[in-house]
């Protein structure tokens, strides 16, 4: 998903301020309490992590140069780089890292304490070299480490009363102003380890909620770069702006409680109403085209996604989803609720999904739950709810998001159904280190799941729109779904 | 008329402390639990609980009421649940951008009606007070966010006049301000202007036909002293109360002319604490926007005197 240009060095304007504009609003610059993973636009310019990520979704090195585990997985050692110095000139080793990693552990209120867990102890072995001690293997550590839960805060700053509002971290650009939910202005730090290809003098990020005002602040040029809606491109198109569309990790998908109803928890209705779901009538009615069917889940052309489970492994067929449910036991069908929050394309999709599944005589009725929160808490909470759609954010690896839907006893999985080689799969895809390994060994996952017809149906994977203007070279979307400014550059004027 | 000042100044006390409670009381029903979003997408149920305890959410609603206004009453709003910073600051911050915004568009309002208003009623029944009262009415039945967008598609983008967003004060510069603030003045005054455009017309209509003022005129005066003299401070009554009601539904409408602007007032603070649940700044901006209603028909009351002796406190 990556596309860099590399341009002559003189026509960058390295004196160049890129003028962009988010849609969420941050909550707060703490990293360790900061409470969502969209808050790392804002975030992570300012606070440089251990490991990043580049745009495709694979860990690359960030303030750790290299890692590698040790004694079966259970050690996590980090190589430091060096050189490497916090805003406010204190200097970032070894002790930092555990400082940090130890306050994200303890931390009164610390939104990362769950992604943390995993580490038991944190021994400095020397200036520049950590070994995290785990509780078990877990090969998902260092794409934990890329989000904000790997954030380097300098441990001088830990008790500073302003620390929700003004940064310290050791981040490509310092803050130099935050008018809270409004703007905040970046300047490049010059002592950056990677100073040479931070290219922009300055980011000014701005806080726009609402899609048409920031078409209107780019066609007005007050914004060079933002991300915007598929249904703006032929706005996009006649305003003349560079634009590019792609999906990133989230998903849409159907779930079943096949411990509340245990006609789901027979694997050929689960297949009947995977063959009973057109996705691509979905993907064209509701999303007009620009959402791509799918049955993984992870998008096409991320490393986890098995390039022989296309959309049509479970093509639409209606028959066959008769026979199926025939063979099941169930020739009449049965009748189940779906729930789904209140957004208009979830209600269009569950209501496009019910008349399908009542074709092969599956009686759904909708019922749209007002507000997240309610919603989230009868479908994973209390666990009252027999079906819903919603929208999987997404992880920053494909392991968390299979092991939370897929695995026994796992907080997304209310009906627990899980098979045998998927818990062996799961098991080995955060026991295996090599990446080549670990790919072929996800990409087997990923079948099984497919094959296996758990109880989470795969819809579509929505496409989303970056626009910027002629000035912004290498700006992209993210397979994390969370834009990162790494690399970005401007033209001179 | 310094009594009465301080008679009402008083009344405002138990009527805040009304509003606040009865806003408290419907945070409540708003479904969704605060400590849930606080303590992040990855939280377990023991970190959500744990959230809860930390921020005192487990109370019974009138500890926590209580716990509030003792702060408020020492002139502490509290800080905000999510931001580790003082709502009472939040507000200070914000609220010069929307009380600019408000003005300007009251300002513009009553620029455009007062003349509007006027001619139509000298008028009346011509093509003058026809067209007055069709465009009066177009501008109340139509949605302040809608013009907002169709402003910014034409005199923005297609003619680039003024800028699509953002915002910058007057003490920064005050020609740049007047550009900022013009086009969401209008898109929010427009509704306004059209009230009290009607108002004044009638108030107007209803004045020229009283006896002063055909006696005014048998003296007489002619035209402008009868219309500004005797007609329009008669007239004014009617029209500055519906100016103090405009006030109010202004400050209202700022909140979503600010999101189509994108202007840094205190109505996308509203809009986040109410989505994050975040109690106290909820209730601060509750708080500031009573306090400003309530001083706004403290001064229509006190007008009231200057414009008609007769309702002058003894």
């Amino acid at each position: 998903m990556g596309t860099e240009t590399t341009l002559p060095t003189d026509e960058i304007d390295r004196d160049a301020v890129l003028r962009y504009a988010y849609y969420i609003a941050l909550s707060r610059f703490d990293p360790h309490r900061a409470n969502g993973s969209n808050d790392k636009p804002w975030l992570f310019p300012a606070y440089d992590r251990l490991v990043h990520v580049n745009s495709a979704g694979e860990t690359v090195p960030g303030l750790a140069e290299s890692w590698e585990f040790e004694e079966e997985g259970t050690v996590l050692l980090l190589n430091l780089r060096s050189g490497v110095v916090f805003h406010d000139g204190e200097v970032f080793n070894a002790e930092a890292v555990k400082a940090n990693i130890e306050r994200g552990q303890t931390l009164e209120g610390s939104a990362v304490r769950s992604l943390l867990a995993v580490i038991t102890d944190v021994e400095i072995v020397d200036d520049l070299t950590v070994r995290l001690k785990l509780t078990s293997p877990n090969a998902s550590l260092p794409a934990v480490l890329s989000t904000r839960a790997g954030a380097m805060i300098s441990p001088a700053a830990f008790d500073n009363e302003d620390l929700d509002v003004f940064p310290v971290g050791a981040g490509a650009y310092r803050v130099v102003e935050h008018i809270v939910d409004d703007r905040v202005i970046y300047e490049r730090f010059e002592d950056y380890w990677d100073v040479e290809n931070t290219m922009l003098a300055g980011i000014e990020m701005v806080l726009l909620v609402d899609v048409q005002t920031r078409l209107n602040a780019m066609q007005t040029g007050q914004i060079d770069a933002a991300e915007l809606e598929t249904i703006q491109i032929p706005d996009i198109e006649r305003a003349g702006l560079n634009f590019k569309v792609a999906p990133d990790v989230s998903f849409g998908l159907v779930q079943f409680n096949s411990a509340l109803r245990p006609e789901f928890a027979d694997p050929r209705v689960m297949r009947a109403i995977n063959h009973a779901i057109d996705r691509e009538a979905i993907t064209e009615g509701v999303f007009f085209g620009f959402a791509r069917p799918a049955v993984q889940p992870t998008p096409e052309g991320y490393f986890s996604n098995n390039p022989d489970y296309g959309p049509d492994y479970y093509e639409y067929n209606p028959e066959l989803a008769k026979q199926l449910l025939t063979e099941a036991g169930y020739p009449d069908g049965f009748s189940f609720e779906m729930q789904t929050t209140t957004g208009p394309s979830r209600i269009a999709t569950t209501e496009a999904i019910q008349a399908m599944l009542g074709e092969i005589g599956l009686t759904v009725s909708v019922n749209p739950i007002a507000g997240a929160g309610p919603f989230l808490d009868n479908v994973y909470g209390s666990r009252t709810a027999e079906s819903w759609m919603l929208a999987w954010g997404g992880r920053p690896d494909p392991s968390i998001t299979l092991g939370l839907l897929f695995t026994e006893g796992a907080f997304n999985n209310p009906g627990n159904r899980t098979t045998e080689r998927v818990t062996e799969l799961y098991q080995r895809s955060i026991s295996t280190f090599d990446p080549a390994e670990r790919t072929a060994v996800l990409q087997e996952l990923s079948a099984a799941i497919v094959e296996d017809a758990l109880d989470v149906v795969v819809l579509y994977f929505p496409d989303k729109v970056v626009a910027w203007n002629d000035r912004v070279q290498n700006i992209d979307l993210w397979a994390s779904g969370r834009p990162e400014l790494r690399g970005v550059s401007m033209t001179k004027e | 008329m310094i009594n009465l000042v301080i008679r009402r100044l008083l009344a405002v006390i138990p009527l805040l402390f009304l509003v606040t409670f009865l806003a408290y009381g419907m945070i409540l029903l708003i479904p969704g639990d605060p400590a849930i979003a606080i303590a992040g997408e990855n939280a377990t149920a023991e970190i959500v609980e744990e959230t809860r305890q930390r921020l005192g959410l487990n109370d019974p609603f009138l500890v926590q009421y209580g716990r509030w206004v003792t702060g408020a009453i020492q002139g502490d709003l509290g800080t905000s649940l999510f931001v580790n910073r003082s709502v009472g600051g939040a507000i200070v911050e914000r609220l010069p951008v929307t009380l600019a915004l408000t003005f300007a568009a009251l300002f513009l309002a009553t620029l455009i009606a007062i003349p509007a208003g006027i001619l139509a009623a000298l008028k009346k029944g011509t093509w003058i007070d026809r067209l007055t009262t069709v465009t009066a009415t177009m501008g109340i039945a139509m949605p302040n966010f809608w013009l907002g967008l169709l402003l910014v598609l034409g005199f923005a983008i297609a003619i680039p006049w003024f800028p699509a967003i953002g915002y910058v004060s007057f003490t920064e510069n005050p020609f740049e301000w007047a550009r900022h603030i013009f086009l969401p003045a209008i898109a929010l005054g427009a509704a306004a202007c059209a009230e009290i455009t009607r108002q004044l017309r009638s108030a107007v209509i209803d004045v020229v036909q009283q006896d002063f003022i055909r006696t005014a005129r048998a003296k007489g005066l002619r035209g402008p002293s009868i219309v500004i003299k005797h007609t329009l401070k008669n007239a004014a009554v009617p029209v500055v109360t519906v100016l103090g009601l405009q006030v109010t539904r202004l400050l209202g409408g700022a909140v979503i002319i600010e999101q189509v602007f994108a202007l840094p007032g205190i109505g996308g603070l509203a809009v986040k604490a109410v989505f994050d649940r975040d109690v106290p700044m909820i209730l601060g901006v509750i708080f500031a926007a009573s306090l400003i209603a309530v001083l706004v028909n403290l001064l229509v009351d006190l007008s009231y005197g200057w414009f008609n002796p007769k309702v002058r406190p003894k």
